[in-house]
């Protein structure tokens, strides 16, 4: 009886033992997971700078890029941008109002736009349009193995498929963080004039008389970091999607995750480098 | 037009209105910056920019001119402002013009004015210094005030003493408006004037009689005192005496009189009784310009070879 019952607690113990075991190596393995992730991904942005400069260049294939990049993405950034304007200045009037400020709605406007909305507003809508867009389509060719046919046929998936978009969505976003600042005026304009009367060209002169290059260049600069960050990002997770169709959707799912995390992220370093070198 | 054309279309649309869009931008905020105009640059210096930055507008006359454009140390307290303005106002800005910073609106910006004088003709040349004034500020007026603030409340505290002191017995004041021999001592120079006033009316009817003796017809001292002019001088000078000394006489009668009548005091009459008072000047006045004519006649008499022995008879008067 005693010697029956010592058996089983030393099961227990066992049992327990390999539990915990189990328990850490599973952490070790998340860990050397990321770390291996991390890894992956430094060798994949070297590798796309690397293969960027590198000929052939697949000219045709990044113009095509960046019209479903560009032109498939203006519609959702025109609104977006036109209503960010229009909010903006709505909800920021009774407060400037009441201050006696009521005139500094357009200079208000043009710098919050141009500094901060215009770029961070684009790349939100891109990341998660274009962004799950270039995941799908890529998680798709890998799982079907179009991209080994592609190796096969002797054509560099890579460059074909990853570089042109990396590069088509780095130059492609900066043209639409143009287009959404000049929306998100226009739309401030309309939202000054809901409750207000200010006349076009009083409040196009006062946006231009506040902004300056300092105002405009961290914004540019900023809107390319985010085209390549969501350019890469889509990739990437599109390019190492594995495990079928669900893993395509996890693949998805995490690339428009990373990228909104990412941009927020760049967008607070590129803030801070901006203030260090006086440009704000 | 297939598709691979079309689409380079609506991307090179895309491209072109987001590249002219950004071309148009810069270029209404690099004019604002003076870049594509011709410019001149000018200084001042100041000890305290109160938040100025590269970058701020600089105003002539309240019209945007052009911005600061750099902003240096050059020791401890001296910093020197350097601004970039549109060409078309050098001839416009004189030499004595003074420059100040202040504040857009009550919350805003802060900003360079440059304020003319209009004193020189001669425009500032490129890269010249102007006259600078230092920023409003609003500590230092502050600290003015607390110092104000404290001034007059000493002062306050000083009246109140002083008040104090007065309502005391042994204060100045309150001897000068209870003292019974400054009492005493004015009611006796009333009577002086008095005195005197009715002695001047005794001498000038000495006179008028001694005028009125002397013959028209008795030579040359008739003729020269029978000159119509001069006798009517001297009457006339007589009939204001009377009239001054007899009012005088009046008046400091009037004057002991109400002061007997009074069981006051000599300072509480002449204080309370403005009527009084108003007379009282007017005698006094008319009284002072009855002396001055007296004693011109009296002056003039005395060297008048007429009466020059009978006063030296009678050098008393």
């Amino acid at each position: 009886m005693f010697v029956k019952d010592y058996q089983l607690v030393l099961r227990n113990i066992t049992m327990e033992q390999t539990e915990e075991t189990s328990v850490q190596n599973s952490k070790v393995k998340g860990l050397y997971r990321r770390a291996m992730g991390l890894g992956d991904t430094v060798q994949f942005v070297l590798r796309v700078i690397k293969e960027a400069f590198l000929p052939p260049f697949e000219f045709n294939e990044i113009i095509r890029q960046a019209y479903e990049v560009g032109f498939k993405s203006i519609f959702p950034v025109s609104i977006t941008a036109l209503g960010m304007g229009i909010v903006l200045v709505l909800q920021s009037r009774p407060a400037l109002v009441e201050f006696g400020a009521g005139s500094y709605i357009p200079s208000m406007a043009a710098v919050s736009i141009i500094r901060e909305i215009g770029p961070l507003i684009t790349a939100l809508v891109c990341a998660g349009n274009i962004g799950s867009n270039i995941t799908a389509e890529l998680g798709s060719m890998k799982i079907s193995d179009q991209i080994d046919a592609m190796e096969v046929s002797g054509i560099n998936p890579f460059k074909y498929l990853v570089v042109t978009r990396v590069i088509s969505s780095t130059l492609i976003i900066p043209i639409l963080v143009i287009h959404a600042d000049a929306i998100s005026l226009i739309g401030s304009f309309i939202g000054a004039n809901v409750k207000g009367q200010i006349s076009l060209r009083l409040f196009f002169g006062q946006v231009v008389e506040k902004l300056s290059f300092n105002d405009i260049a961290p914004s540019i600069i900023k809107s390319f970091i985010f085209g390549f960050i969501i350019g890469i990002v889509g990739c990437y997770k599109g390019y190492t999607s594995e495990n079928g169709t669900a893993g395509v959707g996890k693949a998805t799912n995490a690339s428009v995750i990373n990228s909104l995390m990412l941009v927020i992220i760049t967008d607070m370093v590129v803030t801070q480098i901006s203030n260090i070198f006086n440009l704000l | 037009m297939d598709k691979q054309s079309k689409r380079k279309l609506m991307l090179g649309i895309l491209v072109a209105t987001g590249t002219a869009i950004f071309v148009v931008g810069i270029f209404f905020v690099g004019s604002k910056q003076n870049l594509f105009s011709r410019t001149f640059r000018v200084s001042a210096i100041y000890n305290n920019l109160s938040g100025l930055r590269t970058g701020d507008n600089v105003n002539f006359s309240g019209v945007k001119a052009g911005i600061v454009e750099k902003i240096t140390f050059l020791n401890d307290s001296m910093i020197k402002v350097d601004m970039k303005l549109d060409k078309s106002f050098q001839p416009l800005i004189k030499k004595d013009a003074v420059v100040y910073i202040a504040t857009e609106g009550l919350v805003g910006n802060k900003e360079v004015n440059i304020k003319p004088v209009w004193k020189s003709r001669e425009s500032i040349e490129d890269n010249g210094i102007l006259a600078s004034v230092n920023p409003f500020d609003s500590q230092g007026i502050i600290e003015k005030l607390i110092n104000t603030n404290q001034n007059v409340s000493i002062i306050t505290a000083n009246l109140a003493k002083i008040s104090t002191d007065m309502t005391e017995k042994k204060s100045i004041f309150k001897t000068l408006v209870n003292d019974s021999t400054s009492d005493k001592e004015f009611r006796n120079t009333l009577r002086n004037i008095s005195t005197t006033s009715s002695q001047l009316i005794t001498i000038s009817s000495d006179i008028d009689k001694m005028v009125d003796k002397i013959n028209p017809d008795s030579g040359v001292i008739g003729i020269l005192m029978n000159d119509t002019i001069m006798k009517h001088e001297l009457q006339e000078t007589m009939a204001n005496l009377k009239t001054s000394s007899a009012y005088s006489t009046q008046i400091t009668g009037e004057l002991l009189k109400g002061l007997q009548a009074n069981n006051s005091n000599t300072w509480s009459v002449l204080m309370k009784d403005t009527a009084f008072a108003g007379n009282l000047k007017q005698s006094i006045d008319n009284l002072q310009q009855s002396t001055k004519k007296l004693n011109k006649t009296m002056d003039a008499l005395q060297h008048s070879f007429l009466l020059r022995g009978y006063f030296k008879k009678h050098p008393g008067n």
